[in-house]
């Protein structure tokens, strides 16, 4: 498949400030609504979902490939500016690209095609987060497909991601090109963020950036509200010659991104009826933190998330001295924590069910707890109800009625295998699915 | 002379360059003495023997309190001993923290030493209005011991604590400033900052100014904890000028906890003169904080534990000589610097990073928190 040449119009339409020599001082309300005007497509010609998706697909295939020149200059830059290591990075992107693919685009396409009816916005603003590298990715393809122009608003810690993946687009198709434009401004350029938000039919917040609570209040804003991930590994799983192997996987999934997705694992429940082979789960996902420590080094933690990792370490630490059934795995210097319970403590004296699902500081700082059966697994979940993004479940075919039960009776959006979590599908229903189905239709 | 008689004597008469020294010798008395410690520290290989400066002394987390007696053997039996609670409002039902003190004398001493250096330099009585119940309505809080110990020692007879366990009497609390405003008696108000709060919030509803006689101090504790919506160190200040007519440098805020026996007050023009340019009265906002010269502040680097450079921020960290029947050295959660002596604290950590396509991690716990107790998010955790 050839590349074709971007014209410097489609270039200039990639608003970042290094691009097109815009700093965010000299950005001004007005710019907001011109941009959003030209991505609805008064000037443009819509390419049309199935075109649409061609683009993009072409453009993930570019992006999947390690030595993608874009993909390398965007990954050198994040990893310099957040202190990530690169190998992170290469696995938490590939990750995050992996469903991209010709075939799923092309079914989203069909599946939009299908549902011409509904009424969807002509132009979304995506408010990006700083801290995850192409969070809102999903979102962005699905709105594209559908027919929307799309104004992005990266974030200032994190400005370079869409940039270059718009400068691809728009170098394969220059009008599937011309319905993005990303610009970023800092959050103290809260005029800026008004205009995006006044401009654009729907705007899509990620991240603390700009203060979700308070945009919430804006009619057209959705927000992904706080959710964190989970994990759940039935007996099948723990069967000696399986579980290094789930183990591996599950600190994987700790361990991309840092830990500060949305689909980032925080607990992982091991149904054991003596609470061994959480142990045994605990141990081996420590050995697999320590190896990856090697091959994706840890992130440089601010200082803050590295005071709450080290009080988190404390209070096990002083649980286990006080005679309690806890022990705490960790490495040296803050790089992986393991946290483990051979029981939940809903029965403790003043337990209550939110103190059962443990939501971590990140950096690669999980919880591992030991749970009876399925139904005290659920039990864990209840204080967090509606609040779990992804689950991922390890288990052999007897486990599967049960776990799959249970997780389903839950409501979770996406669930998956150990070491698929960054990787949901396109029809992710992410956040319980408002957004989809407003692009796309509901099922 | 026993270590409790070498700290007591310190506290009276300080002498910097022994603090190393007699730091290393409670240290050592502390691992021999207090098991749950020894057990700690020899869990992270440290021993006495090796130990060569205070600062390579194992700090415990101020949760250790939760969780272990930290107190010299035998202490929480021994009639003398006072035993006070942590507040326990931080992490909802969790345990509260406990601190036996084996001698409270000593930490008696400590914290009058250091009030009457901060709270009342210049050496007079007054009447005083405490918001915060005394020591024998509330004896397992460390704030009411000292409450009962400063109006013993500074107070005149004209003295009300307006406060059961409860609720704060405003109204008595009120008609008590206003009989002092009368009289032009000056008057040093002691309570929490939440207290603060609910009086002015009372005043302003009311219309109330009172125009407190010149002299008339006052010390907030607690920062934001136990409200819904926090009050500001500098609206405090400000609160307190407007509406009590106090002047700015007598507004003092104090840090302390009650794994402390030792506290650290704001440095203004009234208890520091010339001390520091950013503590001039119209500075309400950047106030450092003085330690006595028996506590030894550090800021920790939370990955290595090391102490930070002057000015750079780290994990609180305390050596007490005071606490010399439990432990000395406590690391706590909050975040702050040390330069030239002062102490900043900024308070609480939480992470600092937004998670993804999540509200910020802080954000989410402060959420669920708030589910169960109905506190408000925004709060902003204090030590006490």
């Amino acid at each position: 498949m050839s590349v074709s040449t971007a014209s410097s119009e489609a270039q200039a339409r990639v608003r970042s400030p290094r691009a097109a020599g815009l700093d965010s001082s000299r950005l001004v309300e007005s710019d907001m609504a011109s941009a959003a005007a030209r991505v609805r497509g008064a000037e443009n010609i819509n390419p049309g979902a199935d075109r649409m998706a061609r683009a993009l697909a072409h453009a993930f295939e570019l992006w999947r490939d390690r030595d993608y020149a874009r993909r390398r200059k965007a990954i050198a830059a994040i990893a310099r500016s957040a202190g990530y290591s690169v190998a992170m990075l290469e696995n938490s992107i590939d990750a995050l690209l992996k469903p991209f693919t010709s075939d799923a685009l092309k079914s989203l396409a069909a599946r939009v095609s299908s549902s011409g009816g509904i009424d969807r916005p002509g132009t979304v603003g995506f408010i990006a987060a700083g801290n995850v590298a192409g969070a809102g990715m999903h979102e962005i393809a699905i709105a594209l497909v559908a027919g929307a122009g799309v104004v992005v608003k990266t974030a200032s810690a994190e400005p370079v991601f869409f940039a270059e993946f718009a400068r691809t687009l728009a170098e394969i198709d220059r009008d599937a090109g011309a319905r993005i434009e990303v610009f970023h401004w800092s959050r103290t350029r809260a005029d800026l963020s008004a205009a995006l938000i006044a401009n654009c039919e729907r705007v899509v917040a990620y991240g603390d950036d700009l203060t979700i609570e308070s945009l919430h209040h804006r009619p057209n804003v959705i927000g992904f509200g706080s959710r964190v991930s989970a994990a759940v590994v039935a007996p099948g799983a723990t069967d000696p010659s399986r579980i290094d192997r789930v183990a591996e996987l599950l600190a994987r999934d700790v361990a991309l991104f840092e830990q500060l997705g949305c689909l980032s694992l925080h607990h992982v429940f091991v149904v054991s009826h003596t609470g061994d082979a959480a142990r045994d789960v605990a141990i081996r996902m420590s050995a697999a933190l320590e190896r990856m420590g090697k091959s994706m080094p840890p992130a440089k933690i601010p200082l803050r998330d590295a005071a709450e990792i080290r009080g988190l370490r404390e209070r096990a630490r002083w649980r286990r001295i006080a005679g309690e059934p806890v022990e705490l795995f960790e490495g040296p210097r803050l790089e992986w924590t393991v946290v483990f319970e051979p029981r939940p403590n809903l029965f403790a004296p003043g337990a209550v069910r939110e103190d059962s699902f443990k939501v971590s500081p990140g950096f690669r700082t999980v919880h591992v707890t030991g749970v009876r059966d399925l139904g005290e697994f659920r039990d864990c979940l209840a204080g967090v109800s509606g609040r779990i993004e992804a689950m991922a479940v390890a288990g052999d075919e007897s486990d599967a009625a049960g776990v799959g039960a249970t997780v389903g009776a839950i409501g979770i959006p996406y669930v998956c295998a150990p070491g698929e979590m960054q990787s949901p599908p396109l029809d992710w229903r992410h956040g319980g699915g408002g957004f989809f189905d407003m692009m796309v239709g509901a099922r | 002379m026993s270590i409790y008689e070498q700290v007591l004597t310190f506290i009276h008469r300080p002498e910097p360059e022994s603090f190393q020294r007699l730091a290393l010798d409670v240290f050592r008395h502390q691992f021999e003495a207090v098991g749950a410690y020894r057990r700690y520290c020899q869990g992270r290989g440290a021993d006495p023997g090796a130990v060569r400066i205070v600062d390579d002394v194992p700090a415990v987390s101020n949760v250790a309190f939760k969780y272990a007696e930290l107190a010299i053997d035998g202490a929480a039996r021994s009639a003398a001993a006072a035993v006070f609670l942590t507040s326990g409002t931080t992490q909802g039902r969790e345990r509260r923290g406990r601190h036996i003190v084996a001698r409270p004398e000593i930490y008696r001493a400590s914290a009058i030493a250091h009030l009457r250096t901060m709270l009342f330099p210049d050496a007079r009585r007054v009447a005083i209005l405490a918001m915060h119940p005394t020591a024998d309505v509330m004896p397992e809080s460390s704030l009411a011991a000292m409450v009962s110990w400063c109006i013993e020692e500074f107070g005149t007879r004209t003295h009300l604590a307006a406060a059961s366990r409860d609720r704060i009497d405003v109204e008595a609390a009120t008609g008590f400033l206003a009989g002092a405003e009368a009289r032009r008696e000056p008057v040093c108000i002691l309570g929490t900052t939440a207290a603060f709060a609910a009086l002015f919030s009372e005043l302003s509803s009311g219309g109330v100014k009172l125009r407190l006689a010149p002299g008339s101090r006052m010390m907030d504790t607690g920062g934001a904890k136990g409200q819904a919506v926090p009050m500001q160190a500098a609206e405090v200040i400000e609160q307190a000028g407007k509406l009590l007519a106090i002047a700015p440098a007598m507004v003092v805020n104090e840090y302390g906890m009650t794994e402390l026996c030792s506290q650290l007050y704001d440095a203004t023009a009234f208890n520091c003169p010339g001390v520091s340019n950013a503590n001039t009265q119209e500075n309400t906002k950047d106030r450092f904080k003085i330690p006595p010269p028996w506590l030894r502040v550090t800021a920790r680097d939370p990955v290595t534990l090391k102490p930070m450079p002057d000015g750079e921020i780290g994990l609180l960290t305390f050596f007490d000589l005071a606490n010399v029947g439990s432990v000395s050295a406590v690391m706590t959660e909050d975040l702050g610097w040390v330069e030239r002596g002062g102490v900043r604290v900024l308070g609480r950590a939480t992470g600092g990073l937004a998670r993804g396509c999540a509200l910020a991690i802080g954000q989410f716990s402060a959420t669920e928190a708030a589910r169960r107790t109905g506190v408000s998010p925004e709060r902003v955790e204090a030590p006490r």
